[in-house]
This record gives structure tokens, C-alpha cells and sequence, in this order.
């Protein structure tokens, strides 16, 4: 923990000295004049504008690109403590459409947070297609739904009118869910909220559940227990209805099919690399004609 | 000396190209973009020639540069879909949130995708020049009805601007190098630009004027058809019944066309009734105008028929196979064309018998060793210095 911190004081040290060195300051202690101070003659022909050479300026903002990409990757030192003690909860309710319910409850330091951000706290598979400033669609919850490719043209929903796509939902009262107009990305989530998502076409199909409820379906411990970086981990369990079994997870194919692909492709490109070089040493139609 | 094989027939070829153009536009399945990618080159390379100027298609150096661009553009989607997509379960670096739009992880699985999807793009491009390089223009656009006559040829100006585009700037960049000019900045492209902008405006005036020699949209005489001139219809008609007469089937064509630009727009957002029902609205229109449009577009005739050659059918029923065991595999196993990096990265599905039959794209590669001195339909239309007969059919 230690040495990150010192690395990552010394990446902002190393990203603030380089932009003191694109400051005008720092070029007058050079020796070199910025514009302001002196413009340049005006009988150049082609008048540079650049005080620094072109590949040095250059290198200067990668530095500076890379200082700050690795700054942020790293936790920055004396950065302000989250407040663990006081720390917020959210329960979330994801019902499939055989009927298998998922419970999570995630937390988190900040006041609020959107919809978006306890789907992706809560560790369920998940992908989401950004709608530029209409915020981000959820395309696949746990393996349901469609690929990021199909989502963008209707968020997964089919033709029909009744067609299941994946919906958000508020709980009011518990058992009172109420559809958000505004989609998950502009949905503001805080303590003790519980947000579901149904993967329907018409009505939720949500059950009744408040914030410990889903605590305890979810199965998180009591306290802070787990907590690694001052927050508890999130919980998840999955909730089987009578006669529906668990997913299993498909098998992916043998080596061996996939030895036999590489094979069609080596034989693919062998047949045409075969064939242009054959092409290449037959003599011309006129010349064989002849 | 390398030779190029004789042209084949444009349907063929579009078959071909039909078939090669599904992988692309229906998947991102590494192993299918692989086998489509070699099979394309192979055929392009005999065909159009790869880099050999001596055994090159008379405009293969154009859409060679078409190809450039699309690998530029498919570099800049690689670097985009990184920067912007932040899904997925590899992260390799992190930019600050706050960064407007690139703030967030970088992926290995936006990355993946990024260079599959280049790679879709570079596969379509691919098979488009190949397709603009060796397709018979004029043979192409015979195959469709008289009424399309005119729309077709206003749509093969607009496919050759881009190879004609590029071949006239390489002569004025040849042109401007030999008395010395040694572009070193976007400043010093106006010498470059200003002349290519007037070719164009004088090739554009040419091109008018020619088009305008030949009747090009021309309308018969009142009481004349184009297709018995000289001879007066039996019932004069007045002027304005003639313009109603020339004008709606016309009209039908712009319909029908438009109807198949929006059905194709509803097939592709994933609305197959409204889509078919509106394809086949256009296509009743563009038949009626075909129809309707035999007693006042001229009849067309043609010096030599093209004979469909074994070169031709070897292709034509390669390609439709194909063709057939895509749409199958697309119906029955939807994941052996799919693959989704998202959310996980995972090894994409194989589907061998896909594989195995996207060897079928190689066939204008072996059509090309077709010896056409062997060919019946050949021998009797080549010269007797090529072994021909010589013979018209």
C-alpha cells in the first residue's frame, strides 16, 4: 500500500513537472522567448509556431498522458478517508425469465449513486451499450439478454410489442414497483434503496423485499466483514423457483476443434498462396497462344 | 510475364461477392473473418494483381488506394473503440473519470473487439474493389431492366469517382514532383488540390456533354416510340398525355427504388414484416415500371452476347453454395458467424462445416486456371490467335 502511494506521488510530482515546463516561465529560464514576450521576425517566411521542437513537445505530452493514467490507476496519497464507519447500502433484485431471482447488496462510500454504478458494484456479469447522452442501456444480465452489437438497435427487445428486454425498476412501498422513466444511467440510488431489473415486457414480476430483506437473501455477513479497501464486498445469491435448475455452464469445445479450425485456415490460405504463385509463373495467353 | 484470366460473368461475380460479403456483415467470429480474410486476398491478388504493376487490372492502382484508407480507418476504429468503450473483464490501464468520454478502464476486450470489427470493414473494402476492379461496368449495367438504364449509369459515374479520383491525383502529384515540388506541409497541398478539383469540373463537363450526345434520358417525339423509330404511332397523341404517359413510369421507378433503400433500412433494425411487405412493394413497382416502360425506352442490342463459360458456372454454383450453407448456419447455429468479448473474454465457437465451406470462396482462383481454349462457349468467340475459332455468336 505503501509503495504504491509513493509511486503514485511521485507520477504526480513527475506529471506537475511537466507541465511546469510547458508554463512560459519555465521557457524564459531556458533561454527561450515565448511569443508573448517577443514575436517572431516578420520577414520568416514560414513562421514557427511552436516554441519547443516539434518530437520534444510531443514526448513532453505522452509523459504527461501516461503520468496521469497511472496516477489514477493508483490511489492517491493523502486522498480523503470514505467514510467507512457510516458506510450506504442498496439492495438489487435481477429477476430472469425463468423465474430465478438474483439478490445482491452492494455499498458504497458516496451519498449517491446511479443505477448503472450498483449493477457494476454488485459483480454480475453484465453488458451495457453507451446512448451517448441518453446514458448507457443494459444489453445482458448474468448471461440474459443480447450481445452489445444487437442491443444498440432496441436494448434487445423484439418486435412483438409485448417482447422482453431488460427493465428497471424502483420499489416505493415494498411491492410497489415503479418503472424510471429516466433509464438506470440518470437513476439516483441511496441508502436503503432497492432497485430491480426484470428481464419482461409488461409487468415487473419483482417480489416484495426491503433492504434487509435482500441482505439476507443476498447472504452478506453482518458488519463490515470482508471488507478489503474499507467497504464490505458485495453479496450475491441466486434464488432457484420450484423445478427450474441451475444454469450449467456449457462446456467449451475441444482442442481438438479447435487444431481442426487452424487446420481449414492453414489449408485456406495455403490453397490461395498455392494458387497466386502458380498464376504467377503461367506464362501469358498471348505468349501461349503464340 | 504474368497475364490476368479472362473476365467473368458479372453475375458470378456478384454471387461471389454476396457470399463473401456475409461473414463480415453478420459476425465477429475471429475464425470465420480469418478464413473469409485469406480466401479474398487470394482471389484479389489473382485477379487484380498484388503489386505487380505489369500483371495489375487496368485500375487496380486506384482502389488500391481505397484499400490504404480503409486500413487507416480501421487503425482509427481500433483506437476509438478502446478509448470510448470501457466494458469488460481485462483491464490493462485506467484513464481519470474525468477525462470527457475516454475517462474510465481500457480493456483488452474493447481492444479485441476493435480490431475484429477493423478487420470486418477491411474484409467489405476488400471485396468492393475487388468486385470495381474486375466487373465488366458495361456488362453489369446491361443486366438491368431499360427503365434502370439511367439510374444505373448516374450510379457507375458515382462508383468510379473514387478510383478516378485517386488516379488523377497521383498523375498531378507525378506531374508536380517532376518540376521539383516537394509537398512539406498541409500548405503546400494547394498545388495539389486546386488542380484536382479542376479535372474534376472538367471531367464532370466531358463526361455531361457525352452523356448528352448519346440521348442520354431522352424522351421519344410525340407520337413516336424509341423503340419503332421513324414509324408513326397509329393514334397520335397529344403532348401531355405523352409526358403523363413517359412521367409515371418514372415516377414507379423512384418509388420502387426508394421502397427498397427504406425495406432494407427495416430489415436491418430488425423488422422483417414491415421490411418484406415494403421490398415487395418496390419490387411491384419497379416491374410495372420495367413493363410499362418497353413501348418508350429504346431497345437496347448488343454486338456479342456473353456465354456463360465453365469459368462462370464453376463460380456462380460455388458462391451459391456458400451462400446456402450461411444462411443455414445463420438459421441453426447463430454463434458459429458471432462472437462477443463482452463481458468476459472467452475463446469464440467454432463451426467446422462453416469453415470448411468458406474454401468454396477460393473458386474464382480455380476458375482463373480454367484454359478457355477448352471451353465450347470460349472457343467459338476468341480470336484465332488466342486458339479461338474466331466465330460470333
Amino acid at each position: 500500500m505503501g509503495r504504491r502511494d509513493t509511486e503514485s506521488e511521485q507520477s504526480r510530482l513527475l506529471g506537475a513537472a511537466m507541465l511546469s515546463r510547458l508554463q512560459p516561465g519555465y521557457l524564459a529560464q531556458r533561454g527561450v522567448s515565448s511569443p508573448a514576450r517577443r514575436p517572431p521576425p516578420r520577414s520568416d517566411h514560414r513562421p514557427h509556431n511552436w516554441t519547443l521542437p516539434g518530437p520534444r513537445r510531443l514526448l513532453t505530452i505522452l509523459a504527461l498522458l501516461v503520468t496521469l493514467i497511472v496516477a489514477d490507476g493508483a490511489p492517491a496519497t493523502g486522498q480523503e478517508a470514505s467514510p467507512i464507519a457510516g458506510h450506504n447500502r442498496a439492495g438489487l433484485i435481477v429477476r430472469h425469465d425463468d423465474g430465478r431471482l438474483t439478490y445482491a447488496l452492494v455499498s458504497f462510500a458516496e451519498e449517491e449513486i446511479s443505477g448503472i454504478d450498483v449493477l457494476e458494484q454488485s459483480t454480475i456479469p453484465l453488458v451495457i451499450v453507451g446512448f451517448g447522452a441518453l446514458g448507457e442501456g443494459v444489453c445482458s444480465l448474468a448471461g440474459e439478454g443480447c450481445p452489445a452489437a444487437e442491443c444498440r438497435r432496441r436494448v434487445c427487445q423484439g418486435t412483438g410489442r409485448d417482447a422482453p428486454y431488460w427493465q428497471v425498476f424502483r420499489q416505493a412501498a415494498p411491492g410497489d414497483w415503479r418503472a424510471t422513466g429516466l433509464g438506470a444511467s440518470a437513476m439516483r440510488v441511496r441508502d436503503g434503496d432497492v432497485v430491480g431489473w426484470s428481464w419482461t415486457g409488461r409487468d415487473p414480476g419483482l417480489p416484495a423485499a426491503t433492504i434487509d430483506d435482500v441482505a439476507r437473501l443476498a447472504g452478506a455477513p453482518s458488519g463490515a466483514a470482508g471488507a478489503e479497501d474499507g467497504l464490505p464486498s458485495p453479496a450475491v445469491r441466486t434464488v432457484y423457483p420450484p423445478g427450474v435448475e441451475p444454469p450449467t455452464e456449457s462446456e467449451g469445445q475441444s482442442a481438438l476443434t479447435y487444431l481442426a479450425a487452424g487446420g481449414v485456415l492453414v489449408v485456406i490460405g495455403g490453397a490461395g498462396a498455392y494458387a497466386v504463385r502458380r498464376s504467377r509463373g503461367r506464362p501469358a495467353l498471348e505468349e501461349s497462344a503464340a | 510475364m504474368t497475364d490476368r484470366p479472362v473476365r467473368l460473368e458479372p453475375r458470378a461475380w456478384l454471387l461471389w461477392g454476396l457470399a463473401a460479403g456475409v461473414p463480415p456483415l453478420v459476425g465477429r467470429n475471429p475464425f470465420v473473418l480469418g478464413a473469409t480474410l485469406l480466401a479474398v486476398l487470394a482471389v484479389r491478388t489473382v485477379w487484380v494483381g498484388g503489386g505487380d504493376t505489369a500483371a495489375e487490372a487496368p485500375n487496380a492502382g486506384a482502389w488500391r488506394a481505397v484499400v490504404r484508407l480503409a486500413v487507416l480507418f480501421a487503425a482509427i476504429g481500433v483506437v476509438f473503440n478502446v478509448l470510448t468503450v470501457h466494458a469488460g473483464d481485462r483491464v490493462f490501464a485506467r484513464i481519470p473519470d474525468g477525462v470527457w468520454i475516454v475517462g474510465g478502464p481500457l480493456t483488452l476486450n474493447a481492444l479485441v473487439y476493435g480490431v475484429l470489427s477493423g478487420l470486418a470493414i477491411l474484409i467489405l473494402v476488400l471485396v468492393g474493389t475487388t468486385l470495381g476492379a474486375v466487373v465488366d461496368g458495361v456488362a453489369l449495367l446491361r443486366l438491368l431492366p431499360a427503365r434502370l438504364a439511367t439510374v444505373a449509369v448516374a450510379g457507375s459515374v458515382a462508383w468510379a469517382f473514387v478510383p478516378q479520383t485517386a488516379a488523377a491525383f497521383g498523375e498531378i502529384r507525378e506531374a508536380q514532383a517532376a518540376r521539383g515540388f516537394r509537398p512539406r506541409g498541409l500548405r503546400d497541398l494547394l498545388p495539389l488540390v486546386v488542380p484536382l478539383l479542376t479535372n474534376g469540373l472538367e471531367r464532370a463537363l466531358t463526361l455531361a456533354e457525352a452523356l448528352e450526345s448519346r440521348g442520354f434520358g431522352a424522351v421519344g417525339p410525340a407520337g413516336h416510340d424509341l423503340q419503332r423509330v421513324g414509324t408513326p404511332s397509329p393514334k397520335p397523341e397529344t403532348q401531355s398525355s405523352l409526358a403523363v404517359r413517359d412521367q409515371w413510369p418514372a415516377m414507379l421507378t423512384a418509388l420502387g427504388l426508394t421502397g427498397g433503400a427504406v425495406g432494407a433500412y427495416l430489415l436491418a433494425v430488425g423488422q422483417p414484416r414491415p421490411a418484406v411487405l415494403t421490398l415487395g412493394a418496390a419490387a411491384c413497382a419497379l416491374g410495372f415500371a420495367a413493363r410499362a416502360s418497353r413501348a418508350t425506352v429504346a431497345r437496347r442490342t448488343r454486338y456479342r452476347p456473353h456465354r456463360w463459360t465453365r469459368a462462370d458456372r464453376l463460380v456462380a454454383a460455388a458462391s451459391a453454395i456458400l451462400l446456402i450453407i450461411e444462411l443455414t448456419v445463420l438459421r441453426l447455429d447463430p454463434s458459429g458467424f458471432r462472437y462477443e468479448p463482452y463481458p468476459s473474454l472467452a475463446a469464440p465457437r467454432v463451426n467446422l462445416l462453416l469453415l470448411a465451406a468458406l474454401a468454396l470462396l477460393l473458386a474464382p482462383v480455380i476458375a482463373s486456371r480454367v484454359d478457355p481454349k477448352t471451353d465450347p462457349a470460349v472457343a467459338t468467340v476468341l480470336p484465332p490467335t488466342l486458339g479461338g475459332r474466331g466465330g460470333q455468336s
